[in-house]
């Protein structure tokens, strides 16, 4: 509240932007103008290269010419230091043709045989700088290693003095002032100057698990909002870089699936992953996590995008020839610049330098597809809190830009700890991969389990992951109560599969002959009765034919016995039973 | 230390100060002393406001005010502060040794 009232009471405050990404974001804009920001922090904390960085980023980037007021190193020093960053000192501090340089350079520093003889003030620097910056337009100015002028002035009452004057003078020229301060811990004599600074960033510095880690911290910032939390940095090959600055990046989804580069994985998973996702890929060494990387990479290159391949283990060249092993055969892409494999070597640099520099490599590359291989590798120097937040912030970073990324982690134990290990952040990964042996008849066999994959129906069977001269490739699975076989067992059960096949035809095969027996069987006695039907048939017939042959004898005789005893004739009573009258006698 | 300085060598010295500020005005007049006691015959002397000409001052790097250069005789020496330490000064201009037996007039 009290904050809001002041604002409103105050005119806006106008912010000098140091042009560091994520130094602006956390300031809210920048450094204020006509006032005073103190960099405090030990030696080698990066005090001077953040200041050094906003002038010349001022000088080059926002036409805003600057002068650093050096009490520690001379001229020459920080032209030195400042080119090893790509900051080209000579170019800015010379004259373009009529136009006044862009950047300026004052020495504080007394001369080295100067004796002291009696009470002095800084009237004459001060006197110097103001006319330099009046001379070249200057909109920053930098006072670098105050500390060195206090243990010089040696005097509580001079050194409050002459620290106001200081602050009255940045106020004056209204220009953002910056003053570096080495302190350990911003004890007094510098106390004064914290009272003074209207805005105090605390750089910090120090060793966690034998790696570097560099912190940075607003303090203070009259009459302005700003987030107050530590961040880390690094001191880059360019200069400082914000790893973090705890915005949370908006990212794409996309319901895109992209080859696992292995196609009956990709089935496995539905598809494949999803583009912008992230896979992990753990498992014990020898697991074939490169070989799983190496198939993803190659698939990404061949459908002609951009692939970009980190090994904090392996030489590229090692990884070109070990993939080539099983037909993943890269050269080619890394030749029409397809794909970079770049190899970091995670002993020798913090985790966030680290960061920093595979950061660069992505922006420099532009990739569509990201491996990490191993990511495991880092904890070999930094502390795995460390290395679990890169990692994160560079998921997250590759996520923001729609980088499908793929990182291999190595695991050790066992497979019932493996999901309370903290560094495979389940959390982080979309989809979890997870390459194991499973031992037994003398033989180890790889084996491929998706242990999760996000909005994906996939398999959760085991399969066993084979490698060879024709590539990679996932066999089917063989299960005997509820167990996958692989290898020779599951050689020796498709075999043993195979025969109970041949013994099923066989048997198949007696039946049939068995039936097509009996058919025959029955065929034949049908035909016999068929046989016997007919010629009782016949019998039948013949039978009839010596009926009629006794009826009509019979009847003749009667005929014959009726003419005899004076009746009627008896032809018409045959002719009526429509039979022919036979005519022998 | 340091031999007797030559009186017939020039001696050429240069003030800055800031303004008129009370470290100015002792400088000033603690030179003046000097120059009175124990360079008879006299001494170049030039003083120079900071605040007017800025530019000899980024010339000359001078950083605290007043700044005494002295430029002649050789080697230059700089001596910074308002001159209230005459021990020191005058060991700093070469010119020990004169004040044990000062020539008062």
């Amino acid at each position: 509240m009290a904050r809001r009232n002041q604002k409103e009471r105050e005119p806006r405050l106008s912010k000098a932007q140091t042009g560091i990404d994520g130094v602006d974001e956390i300031t809210g804009g920048g450094l204020p103008r006509g006032r005073t920001t103190l960099l405090a922090g030990p030696a080698g904390s990066g005090k001077t290269v953040l200041a050094l960085q906003t002038l010349v980023n001022g000088a080059r980037r926002f036409d805003e010419p600057g002068i650093f007021v050096a009490f520690e190193e001379g001229f020459q020093q920080v032209v030195a230091n400042a080119a090893s960053f790509g900051w080209e000192i000579p170019s800015l501090v010379q004259k373009r043709g009529r136009r006044s340089p862009r950047l300026a350079f004052v020495d504080g520093r007394l001369s080295p045989g100067a004796v002291q003889a009696g009470t002095f003030d800084l009237s004459g620097l001060l006197a110097a700088v103001e006319f330099r910056a009046k001379e070249i337009g200057a909109k920053r100015i930098v006072f670098d290693g105050i500390d060195v002028l206090l243990v010089m002035l040696n005097d509580p009452r001079v050194e409050r003095g002459e620290m106001c004057r200081i602050h009255d003078l940045l106020e004056r020229a209204g220009v953002a002032g910056v003053v570096t301060m080495s302190t350990a811990g911003l004890e007094p004599p510098g106390s004064f100057m914290l009272s003074l600074s209207d805005c105090i960033i605390q750089l910090t510095h120090r060793l966690a698990e034998r790696a570097s880690i560099r912190g940075f911290r607003v303090v203070k910032y009259r009459g302005s909002a700003f987030i107050a939390n530590e961040f880390p940095f690094a001191i880059a090959s360019q200069g400082i870089e914000v790893a973090d600055f705890g915005t949370r990046p908006k990212y794409r989804v996309f319901t895109e699936r992209v080859s696992s580069g292995i196609p009956r994985l990709d089935h496995m998973l539905a598809g494949g992953y999803f583009r912008g996702s992230t896979v992990l890929v753990t498992g014990m060494p020898g697991t074939a996590k490169t070989t799983l990387a190496g198939a993803f990479v190659a698939a990404a290159c061949a459908r002609g995008e951009r692939a970009l391949y980190i090994s904090l283990d392996e030489q590229p060249a090692e990884i070109l020839r070990n993939l080539a092993s099983v037909s993943i055969r890269l050269e080619r892409y890394v030749r029409s610049r397809l794909l970079e494999i770049y190899a970091d070597h995670p002993q020798e640099t913090s985790p966030e330098e680290q960061f920093v520099r595979m950061r660069q490599r992505i922006r420099a590359h532009r990739p569509s597809t990201l491996v990490i291989d191993p990511i495991s590798a880092a904890i070999r120097m930094g502390g795995q809190s460390t290395v679990l937040g890169v990692a994160e912030r560079l998921l997250a970073m590759a996520k923001s830009e729609g980088i499908t990324t793929l990182w291999t982690s190595l695991y050790q134990g066992s497979e019932e700890a493996m999901e309370a290990t903290p560094l495979h952040v389940s959390t982080v990964a979309d989809t979890w991969i997870h390459l194991s042996y499973r031992a037994g008849r003398g033989e180890r066999n790889r084996s491929l389990t998706v242990i999760k994959s996000r909005g994906t129906g996939h398999s959760h069977q085991v399969r066993e992951l084979i490698l060879d001269d024709r590539g990679v490739d996932l066999a089917d699975v063989y299960t005997v109560g509820g167990e996958a076989l692989m290898g020779t067992a599951r050689w020796e059960g498709e075999r043993a599969e195979a025969a109970t096949q041949r013994d099923v035809e066989a048997e198949e095969a007696r039946k049939r002959r068995e039936l097509e027996i009996l058919a025959a069987e029955i065929r034949a006695q049908t035909e016999g009765l068929e046989r016997r039907r007919e010629s009782l048939a016949a019998e039948m017939r013949l039978l009839d034919q010596s009926i009629t042959l006794r009826e009509r004898n019979e009847s003749r005789r009667q005929q014959e016995v009726r003419a005899r005893r004076g009746g009627e004739p008896a032809s018409r009573a045959g002719r009526r039973k429509g039979r022919s009258a036979p005519t022998e006698d | 230390m340091g031999k007797r300085p030559d009186r017939r060598e020039s001696f050429v010295v240069r003030l800055y100060v800031a303004d008129r500020e009370a470290t100015a005005v002792r400088a000033i007049a603690n030179l003046e002393a000097l120059c009175r006691e124990f360079l008879p015959s006299g001494c170049e002397l030039e003083i120079i406001d900071i605040l007017r000409e800025p530019q000899r001052g980024l010339d000359d790097s001078i950083m605290v005010t007043p700044t005494l250069i002295k430029l002649a005789p050789p080697p230059v020496r700089r001596i910074f502060g308002d001159l209230s330490n005459r021990g020191r000064l005058l060991d700093a201009l070469g010119l020990t040794g004169l004040e044990l037996s000062p020539p008062r007039p």
